[in-house]
């Protein structure tokens, strides 16, 4: 038995072993690397980005596309002296060309999901919208939501977490125009003026999408997230420049 | 009903035991933190989840043995007359079927990934505000859980053998065996991190037949205790030949013309019968219980060994009986 065990570890580990250091030495400081399509052939290219209209987070605009995700891979593209091809589609087949690494990465306010995992690789969530129940400036926050009528926007997942905390979600299409409690990410409300309550209805982790497997690229896309200051405030101030 | 006595260890024994029993708590304790460390790191790598799948069951042995060694305690009554000594040998047949399946499973999973050439991901996280790879934390997860079995392991191993507890002791096997698998999954990792998308599902596949492997061994082991197979010792492949060591204590009794003995399994203890054929009937009765206080006494493996007068034409040839009267 042990004997066996002893040439399995000669003829299978030592190589896999000594090919693996071989690699890592040859790979030097650019580890990870890429398996389709390597960093040194997107630095200083072209990088195919596809984006699906979804305000603040991507707006499209007579001047081309803007939004917080549009400014956030803009700096990125020019970190890497990099310049950018949109892609204009839906999210699914944005999606699926990802799949087929006919994209580099895709934005459109995407949020973690099984849809996203299952065709690409999500990047850790960059931001986290707070989905909160506020009140016009001058009102003054109910002392609890038991009964509450809360307007929301008419399409919403947050109608369910509401009625949970015992209030009334009330769809509405013109939101922020009426006085009456408005349930939004806490970024919206405070561009209105909203006073913001503490109860936490959902939260959004929002992500963006990169092909699978590209470890170097994610590395490289998630650094450049992670340092990408004042996120709320920017937000704010798309959502109130609307 | 004749209920048999409760089986107890020789104190020295009891003391190995008893040490056997603290080093299978620390084994279990360092198995719970290898699997909530390695959780937290899986990302999107097969090998690291068929490893961690697999430091998931490697708690089932050690659980099941602190169980059974409370449950064996109990002395035999009305309805369990033969006692309890095989409480270990159903939790490790649980283990071993569990093993088996989850590896074939696994195996299956790992090939199918490979076929559907799927690039595994692993991406980034953040520790003390920086970025950094996540398979370096991975390679470092797993370089922590591969140290503790293997020195675990080892010290199984002896304990194991000392008090004859195989199950223990295939486990300690495991253990031992247990770095490659932590050294296929960082072969993997690090694969991937050089580009090869085929380098994660075929480290996986690695771990999953060795999971098998484990599996169908401890499957044997359990099969062999419960069909009553004779004896092996837990450390040789050989059976224990302890029949004809039996054998011979009876035929240097002096009313003793003929002996042959069967043993089984009953955990980690044997029990079985001996057939003599005595020369006279004179004083039978008190000669064949003298005879099997002396055969329970013969050794400490030894539970229960009943000694039955047959008449001599019954006797199958053993080297014991090479001059029957």
């Amino acid at each position: 038995m042990m004997q066996s065990r002893d040439s399995f570890t000669q003829f299978v580990f030592q190589p896999s072993i000594l090919i693996v250091f071989a690699v890592l030495a040859l790979a030097g400081c650019r580890y990870p690397v890429n398996i389709e399509r390597p960093m040194t052939d997107m630095q200083g290219s072209e990088l195919n980005i596809g984006l699906s209209e979804n305000p603040p987070w991507v707006i499209n605009t007579d001047q081309g596309p803007a939004g917080l995700e549009v400014e956030i891979i803009r700096a990125l593209a020019e970190n890497m002296d990099a310049t950018i091809n949109w892609h204009w589609d839906s999210e699914g087949n944005l999606l699926a060309a990802l799949s087929h690494y006919q994209l580099d990465l895709v934005i459109g306010g995407l949020t973690q999901d099984s849809n996203v995992s299952a065709l690409a690789t999500p990047t850790r969530a960059y931001y986290q919208s707070q989905y909160r129940v506020g009140v016009p400036e001058g009102t003054s926050l109910p002392s609890n939501l038991e009964d509450v009528e809360v307007a929301v926007p008419v399409v919403n997942h947050i109608a369910q977490a509401l009625k949970k905390e015992g209030a009334i979600p009330h769809p509405t299409s013109d939101l922020g125009k009426h006085n009456e409690a408005v349930a939004n990410p806490s970024w919206w409300l405070k561009a209105y003026g909203y006073q913001v309550g503490d109860w936490e209805i959902a939260t959004d982790h929002h992500v963006m999408a990169l092909p699978k497997g590209e470890n170097a690229w994610m590395l490289a896309v998630q650094r450049h997230l992670n340092s990408y200051p004042d996120i709320e405030q920017r937000l704010q101030r798309l959502e109130a420049g609307q | 009903m004749k209920i048999r006595q409760l089986y107890r260890l020789p104190p020295d024994k009891q003391q190995d035991l008893n040490y056997l029993i603290r080093l299978e708590w620390w084994n279990l304790a360092f198995r719970i933190s290898i699997v909530a460390i390695l959780g937290t790191v899986l990302g999107n790598s097969q090998a690291m989840k068929v490893a961690w799948l697999e430091d998931m069951l490697s708690l089932i042995p050690p659980i099941a043995f602190l169980l059974a060694v409370r449950f064996r305690k109990r002395p035999p009554n009305e309805t369990y007359p033969y006692g309890y000594q095989r409480a270990t040998i159903i939790a490790f047949l649980c283990t071993a079927t569990a093993l088996s399946a989850m590896g074939l499973f696994l195996l299956g999973d790992s090939l199918l990934k490979l076929a559907q050439q799927e690039h595994p991901s692993i991406g980034a996280i953040t520790l003390f505000g920086e970025t950094i790879w996540m398979g370096w934390l991975m390679v470092g997860v797993l370089i922590y859980s591969v140290i503790p079995p293997v020195i675990i392991g080892r010290l199984q191993i002896k304990a194991a053998a000392k008090v004859h507890e195989k199950t223990v002791f295939a486990d300690g096997k495991m253990s031992k065996a247990d770095w490659m698998t932590g050294l296929a999954a960082i072969v993997g990792v690090l694969g991937v991190g050089a580009g090869f998308w085929w380098a994660d599902a075929v480290a996986a596949a690695i771990i999953a037949l060795d999971v098998t492997r484990d599996g169908i061994i401890n499957l044997k082991e359990a099969i062999g205790d419960l069909l009553d197979r004779r004896p092996h010792f837990t450390s040789q492949e050989e059976p224990e030949y302890m029949e004809e060591a039996l054998e011979a204590e009876l035929c240097a009794m002096p009313w003793v013309a003929a002996a042959s003995v069967r043993l089984r399994e009953e955990g980690p203890i044997f029990s079985g019968e001996a057939f003599v054929t005595p020369h006279s009937n004179d004083d039978l009765a008190r000669h064949l219980k003298d005879a099997s206080r002396h055969l329970n006494n013969y050794d400490w493996r030894i539970y229960e060994v009943v000694v039955t007068a047959w008449p001599n034409e019954e006797h199958s040839l053993s080297p014991a009986n090479a001059n029957p009267p």
